[in-house]
């Protein structure tokens, strides 16, 4: 620590490198609590924690997977994050994932005759649409009565939930009517895929695509900056004469049509029709996503990649190894709980690092 | 439906209804201490499930079921207390953490249960509670038989009501709770120490919770089945809203939502067919509608859902 | 903001370089996987070393089930076939549990390309992915069981005919019931279940047709305070026996009868334990039996890639009578299963 030039140069280093080791710090100390279970049920938890990590590498197909599992939780992702930095916590991206993929579906089995261009597009719009509403009247609600977003769309999540149930169980039932699902799209509707002989459909490019284009709508426009502004200071923005009421609905609207893409995504590039309790957890998988992305676009995009990661990895471990789904579904909760506690303790990690480099001083 | 204006029809659909909103009044007792001090609570689903295991665990062992019940309260405290370190220390996203607490109750339970008892084709039974009626009381016409004639557990949830409302309205400790639910800044300047009292109130709601989920495999079964509670803890998260927060409206929230459980069976017994997916969503569009302050107002707990920052 | 966004960039591009150069090095796939994890505590002896009797061929066979392995009827079936084919063939199959839709066709592919010889997949939903990834690995069979489809060369289905389990259910309860008023409840009202209950309905109006029977849906394979509940209601309005097809639900059903004095039929799993005296008989399934014969199959390399479907008379179907059973039910039993092992009865499933 001699010159201040020399002493910055260690400190940037230092936290820096934090960022990435705490983080995998916590996977570590998830995967040892998660050893001991194995260890109980006679399972090594070193071959185990192989398939984990390297089972998703093995071939090109669980590779794919990888970025086939993150596309919906981008968009959720996405749709939580818009909502965040414009002041609002929208927990709904589940229930307008649904909303999405249920007018994706209704437009996929009207129009899945049509050239691919026009059905895609279609279907996309008509998610858009359908997702949009779904949180825009959660927005209504809290704009114009002070509900709280947070129970609404909750609750919200539970209505689409049931409303999927109900479709695929009566209206919309497949023509040979032995299974709770809609007959599959139109051919002309799936989505194209990017990798052949895998899973991988451009659903993924439009998910980064979308974030690219949430980055420049939030940082780089005057109409992100007010929201942004409504987000930070409320009463500020009002002084200012930004209409609270309108920013909160517009953006819950936004928010929730980029968690409807989510639905067309998993709709038209992997499921092609509708089934009930398709693409479990998404929804929160997209918050979590976007808290461990801190809540900017392109962190969202790494943190789901990694999510996917770990959603293929877990599978792989559950064949190769055979360790039962109960113990995956701990080791996936702990995984996630640890990464947002480092996340959320590097601060005070940080700060208690810089007090004693001053002691030492 | 000529059947409903008949009184044993009416006193065994009451008798459901009790039966059937027990669990949810429980949990939505114990949300209700944990959001009244501004933590949400989106795992009683789970800290249900590790009760309801840890009661037939408990009752297994010893062979007595009110010691089962008290190693469900003590297991669902134990689930809780990791959910608040997550959510009051760490101060990481109170949805996210309940999800992962609920995500984690599954894993634990089903893996201690193949533990424990291995794979058997009927599942393990355990002694548990019978219905015990109170002398006198169950001797009333029509009320006596359905309200009277419960386990001892309905019991202990209805006289948690004017407990709760005692505690939140007329003591000092009540009065803390709801000052860091509102305004904890203001409550830290006064002294009073937010973290602590939201621990305390998340401990609380585990317990309960975890009461709530004995009730289901001790006071009405004598066995534990994996996912037994089957999404009663989301219910009660709605009927805590749908309740206003308050003791007595959370359990006229537990009653109307276990009333239209009992109506919805008996509905489809009598071949009316209104599509199940409606009958379940009924709970969840209340709550908005609740929400929304049509019906009267309704104001959430103001710092409800923020972690507080010194 | 830049800065942080180049270092993750740096960590996945470590990450990733590290496990290509790892996963070039170790070959996790094609390694004998460990022992399906089986609990600690088991009760059968069934899981120590076998030997196995044919050529010494080690078979990879793998059990795919779209739930958990203890929920007392259709997976808990599968898991006791792959119990069975331990002992008596001295195979040790793998098992996968709650597989989710979305990601049935990824495990095809996974099992196929790891050159697996034998799939089980434990669910109609299953026909269609494996249909889609069955012919990329034409050395893999699939059997999805309660499909009664096939496709060539490796797609083979076993439709079990449930509905003459229902039947034959109705019949005994038809034939114990004082109130001539029967409960049925079902889990979900997929065409299976409903089939199942419409048949049980049939069988009792043939026997008598005064006999009212109530059919309601608790929507869960898991809710057991619902079954309870549920049967509860049926029983005080009038019903004396309730037959349930719902898994796991069924246990709730059975105690409600037993609360109530009434009567109950066991169904898929043996229950003439859960309850004596309320459980009058069970009709049980020897799902068990059908892993069996598809694993010979493939030992005898005669695994068709054909749908078939079962009932009464293909052994697919059982009865677990209980002692205080009449012999007068047991002979109608008897004659009902002549007459549906000989096509005389049709699937009384309407539709909706």
């Amino acid at each position: 620590m001699q010159t201040k030039g020399g002493e910055m140069v260690k400190k940037f280093d230092i936290f820096q490198l934090l960022k990435i080791l705490i983080p995998i710090a916590a996977v570590f100390l998830a995967l040892l609590l998660g050893s001991v279970l194995l260890l109980f049920i006679d399972v090594n938890p070193l071959e185990a924690y192989r398939y984990l990590i390297f089972g998703n590498f093995t071939n090109k197909y669980n590779t794919a997977e990888i970025f086939v599992k993150s596309t919906p939780i981008i968009l959720t992702g996405l749709a939580f994050t818009f909502a965040f930095r414009t002041g609002l916590f929208n927990i709904g991206g589940e229930g307008q994932m649904f909303a999405g993929a249920m007018a994706a579906v209704f437009v996929g089995l009207k129009t899945g005759h049509l050239s691919p261009f026009l059905t895609i597009s279609l279907s996309l719009i008509g998610a858009i649409i359908a997702g949009a509403i779904w949180g825009l009247i959660p927005g209504f609600l809290k704009g114009i009565f002070g509900s709280s977003e947070i129970i609404v769309t909750i609750m919200f999540n539970y209505v689409a939930l049931y409303l999927i149930s109900y479709l695929v169980d009566k209206p919309l039932r497949e023509s040979i009517g032995f299974y709770p699902q809609t007959d599959l799209i139109g051919k002309n509707a799936f989505l194209p895929y990017v990798v052949p002989n895998t899973r991988l459909h451009i659903g993924f490019v439009i998910a980064v695509i979308i974030s690219i284009i949430v980055y420049i709508i939030l940082w780089k426009t005057p109409f992100g900056y007010r929201l942004r502004a409504v987000g930070f200071n409320p009463d500020g923005a009002e002084y200012s004469g930004m209409s609270i009421k309108k920013s909160i609905i517009i953006s819950m609207a936004i928010s929730g049509a980029l968690a409807g893409v989510a639905g067309f995504t998993e709709i038209n590039g992997i499921h092609h029709r509708l089934l009930d309790n398709f693409s479990k957890n998404v929804g929160f998988d997209g918050i979590a996503a976007a808290l461990l992305g801190s809540a900017n676009p392109a962190g969202v995009v790494v943190s789901s990649i990694l999510l996917g990661m770990l959603q293929t990895g877990s599978n792989s471990m559950q064949r190769g190894v055979g360790v039962p789904a109960n113990i995956v579904s701990i080791i996936q909760a702990m995984i996630i709980i640890l990464v947002l506690a480092g996340n959320m303790l590097r601060p005070k990690l940080e700060l208690y690092m810089r007090r004693k480099e001053k002691v030492i001083e | 439906m000529k059947d409903i204006f008949n009184i044993t029809f009416l006193i065994a659909l009451l008798s459901a209804s009790i039966r059937l909103s027990v669990p949810i009044l429980f949990a939505a007792l114990g949300g209700m201490y944990s959001e009244k001090s501004g933590v949400v609570n989106i795992g009683l689903e789970g800290m249900m499930l590790v009760g309801a295991f840890a009661g037939v665990v408990g009752s297994y062992f010893t062979g007595s079921y009110w010691i089962g019940t008290i190693v469900a309260v003590l297991s669902g405290m134990l689930i809780a207390a990791l959910f608040a370190l997550i959510t009051v220390k760490i101060k990481i996203n109170q949805i996210v953490s309940g999800v992962a607490i609920n995500l984690l109750a599954v894993g634990i339970t089903s893996f201690f249960y193949r533990a424990l008892f291995g794979i058997t084709t009927v599942p393990i039974t355990v002694n548990a509670f019978s219905p015990v009626s109170i002398p006198i009381l169950s001797d009333i016409p029509i009320i006596g038989e359905i309200l009277f004639k419960q386990t001892a557990l309905v019991y202990i949830a209805f006289i948690l009501v004017p407990i709760s409302h005692y505690i939140f309205y007329k003591t000092s400790l009540g009065l803390n709770i709801r000052t860091v639910g509102e305004h904890p800044m203001a409550a830290d300047t006064v002294g009073i120490p937010v973290e602590k009292v939201r621990t305390a109130c998340v401990l609380i709601s585990g317990a309960l919770a975890g009461l709530g989920g004995s009730f289901l495999s001790l006071g009405q079964f004598n066995m534990f089945v994996d996912n037994m509670v089957s999404g009663r803890g989301f219910i009660a998260v709605a009927a805590v809203i749908f309740g206003k927060w308050s003791p007595t409206g959370v359990l006229m929230a537990s009653l109307i939502f276990g009333v239209a459980d009992a109506l919805q069976i008996r509905i489809q017994m009598s071949g009316v067919s209104i599509p199940y997916q409606f009958l379940l969503m009924f709970p969840y569009i209340l709550t908005v509608v609740a929400v929304t302050g049509i019906v009267g107002r309704t104001t959430s707990p103001k710092a409800l859902g923020t972690p507080y920052e010194k | 903001m830049f800065k942080k966004r180049s270092i993750i960039a740096l960590l996945i591009i470590s990450v990733l370089l590290i496990a290509s150069l790892s996963g070039c090095g170790t070959q996790p796939k094609d390694e004998a996987p460990a022992a399906p994890a089986a609990p600690a505590a088991s009760d059968d002896g069934g899981e120590t070393t076998s030997t196995p009797e044919d050529s010494g061929k080690d078979y990879k066979i793998v059990l795919l089930l779209p739930g958990p392995i203890n929920d007392q009827g259709w997976n808990a079936t599968a898991y006791e076939g792959l119990q069975m084919v331990e002992k008596d063939l001295g195979i040790k199959m793998e098992y996968i549990e709650s597989v989710q839709q979305a990601d049935f066709e990824a495990v095809f592919t996974d099992y196929g390309s790891r050159g697996y010889d034998l799939v089980f997949a434990h669910g109609t939903q299953f026909y269609d992915a494996a249909v889609n990834v069955g012919p990329q690995f034409p050395d893999t069979f699939y059997m999805v069981i309660n499909s009664e489809e096939g496709q060539e060369p490796n797609v083979g289905g076993i439709g079990v005919r449930e509905w003459e389990g229902g039947y034959i259910a109705g019949i005994i309860a038809a034939m114990n019931t004082d109130t001539k008023k029967m409960g049925a409840i079902g889990s979900f009202p997929f065409p299976v279940i409903a089939g199942t209950l419409d048949a049980f309905e049939a069988a009792a109006q043939r026997i008598d047709p005064e006999i009212q029977v109530t059919k309601t849906y608790v929507n869960s394979w898991e809710d057991i305070q619902k079954g309870k509940e549920t049967a509860l209601a049926m029983a005080e309005a009038g019903s004396d026996v309730i037959f349930c097809s719902a898994n796991e639900v069924g246990l709730g059903s059975i105690e409600a009868s037993k609360t109530k004095g009434v009567k109950a039929v066991g169904y898929i799993s043996p229950q003439n334990e859960v309850a004596p005296g309320t459980v009058l008989s069970s009709v049980t399934y020897n799902t068990p039996g059908l892993f069996k014969g598809t694993v010979q199959q493939l030992i005898d390399g005669e695994l068709k890639p054909e749908g078939v479907s079962l009932g009464w008379a293909d052994g697919v179907l059982d009865m677990q009578w209980t002692d205080d059973i009449g012999q007068d039910v047991k002979d109608a039993v008897y004659e009902a299963i002549e007459e549906l092992k000989a096509g005389k009865i049709e699937n009384p499933y309407k539709g909706e």
